[in-house]
């Protein structure tokens, strides 16, 4: 909390800095506040190959805290199940990729550019490919609809100094959106974003011929589950309790209720017995910008900050 | 000829015994059966029960909230289920799984705060997942990029081409529907004791 206060601060200094060092430049201070205000409402400000380097970044980290289930066989499955019902979607092509990764909670990830991973928790609690489709087609709708690439400009958009500083060097500005970590799946999104993304997930799953209720199933098992279950705590705490979202998808699902069609349940792939994490290179040292987050700033600045640390902190290199 | 009944009724004996045990582990069987069917349900609102499972069928009883029960039998978005009055087909977003502990005089609906509060759910299978930590906030906002992870990842990437090939292998069939239009609070739900 102090060290973020610092940080405004320190954005602030550097940006009055900017305003008395370079009296030759004119500094419009409408633009200035306009900065915050562009940043929040221009998904478009961010193109699509900048949300794929933001997701492939932040799919990175997500897979350094809990790497994949070393099942390849589940992984090409998820894949193919995966890519299926994203075809439905009005973004078929994007680079798609699927993963079951090896930890206990139950939950999913989306990241942006058409990254999703689904815990072993999740995973195993499934009882055929169509609720597989369902949750998959939830977290599609995260990747369709950018929400997590219109949560993160928020965020960034907090600091306006930053923005201004970064306002020619785009990288600079992608790691400020992304933040420390992958922090972006901790803060979680709108309670709204999570009720669109139930509606359009089971939409997905059924245009792919799918039985449109797996996604239905899956939260009345989470509900079911209730909120003293360990391995739920992170989607409890990220999510719209599991109740308020059957209401939610029942007040849409039931005028049209009649008109979906059955749809098909499958088997699904089981995980093989054996399977563990898969192992890899030790996770590669983090960047300037990530390196500095994580240590305590010191000394230089005559209160135990250094600001030129700091920024390098915030803005990277 | 004496002989002849004795063993005569032995061999009813035998059968007679043969057939009790066979019966015994029928009833054992079905109610086996019942126990895995049967899953209990709480009603989440009240719902107008039908004995179909269509809108446009008769309607049977009326089920109140926080009312319980079991369920016999899921098609689509509709569960079967039998309380202590009446048995009959509801929307499952009518109830939640599970039985509440006991809660007199409600406002324990599964899906209500007071209920987790006031009223914790019985738990059947937490005990082996309730100790797990898993991915928490602070493992997300100290993980660091894997680039093995993601190289691997990359290997595993179905193409459109595999993905539809998956599709026709399985049987599914692609269909147009259009996204659902989203209303802010539950509207025609089947609830109340609202008539067809």
């Amino acid at each position: 909390m102090i060290r973020r206060t610092l940080l405004r601060l320190a954005a602030i200094v550097v940006l009055t800095g900017a305003t008395f060092a370079s009296p030759a430049q004119t500094i419009d201070l409408n633009r200035i506040f306009s900065i915050g205000r562009d940043a929040v409402t221009a998904v478009a400000g961010v193109s699509e190959q900048e949300e794929r380097s933001m997701g492939r970044e932040i799919a990175g980290r997500m897979l350094g805290a809990a790497p994949l289930v070393n099942d390849a066989g589940l992984q090409a499955y998820v894949n193919r199940v995966g890519r299926w019902v994203a075809v439905q979607s009005e973004r078929p092509d994007l680079p798609w990729r699927f993963a079951v990764i090896d930890t206990p909670s139950i939950n999913a990830f989306a990241a942006p550019g058409g990254y999703v991973m689904l815990t072993r928790g999740l995973y195993e609690i499934l009882d055929n490919e169509a609720q597989l489709a369902g949750v998959l087609g939830h977290e599609i709708a995260h990747v369709v609809r950018r929400h997590h690439v219109t949560v993160m400009q928020k965020s960034a958009a907090l600091s306006a100094g930053a923005q201004l500083a970064q306002r020619d060097n785009r990288s600079a500005l992608i790691n400020n959106m992304i933040g420390t970590g992958a922090e972006v799946f901790a803060r979680g999104l709108d309670k709204s974003a999570e009720y669109e993304a139930d509606a359009i997930g089971v939409v997905l799953a059924a245009r792919a011929g799918y039985n449109p209720f797996g996604l239905v199933d899956v939260l009345h098992k989470l509900a079911a589950r209730g909120s003293a279950d360990g391995s739920l705590a992170l989607l409890f705490k990220t999510h719209p309790l599991p109740g308020d979202r059957l209401d939610q998808l029942g007040a849409a699902l039931t005028p049209v209720l009649a008109t979906l069609p059955s749809g098909r349940e499958l088997d699904i792939r089981r995980v093989a017995e054996s399977a563990g994490p898969m192992r890899s290179a030790r996770p590669l040292p983090a960047d300037g910008a990530r390196g500095l987050a994580d240590q305590p700033p010191k000394g230089g600045s005559g209160i135990g900050i250094d600001p030129a640390q700091l920024l390098r902190g915030i803005f990277g290199r | 000829m004496g002989r002849r009944i004795l063993g005569g009724l032995a061999v009813v004996q035998r059968a007679t015994r043969r057939a009790v045990r066979h019966w015994l582990i029928a009833c054992l069987l079905a109610a086996t059966a019942q126990v895995a069917l049967a899953e209990p349900v709480t009603i989440e609102r009240d719902s107008v029960v039908r004995a179909e499972p269509r809108t446009d069928s008769a309607v049977v009883a009326n089920f109140a909230k926080g009312a319980a029960g079991e369920a016999l039998a899921r098609q689509g978005a509709w569960v079967q289920v039998r309380t202590a009055t009446a048995t009959g087909w509801l929307y499952s977003f009518n109830l939640r799984f599970g039985a509440m502990a006991a809660s007199p005089g409600d406002g324990g609906g599964a899906g209500s705060v007071l209920g987790r509060v006031f009223a914790p759910r019985q738990k059947v299978n937490v005990t082996a997942t309730i100790g797990i930590r898993g991915l928490d906030e602070e493992d997300l906002k100290q993980a660091r990029l894997d680039d093995g992870q993601l190289q691997a990842l990359d290997g595993f990437a179905a193409s459109r081409e595999q993905a539809e090939a998956h599709a026709q292998g399985a049987g599914l069939q692609a269909a147009r529907i259009d996204y659902l239009r989203q209303t802010s609070a539950p509207a025609e739900q089947e609830t109340g004791g609202a008539t067809p």
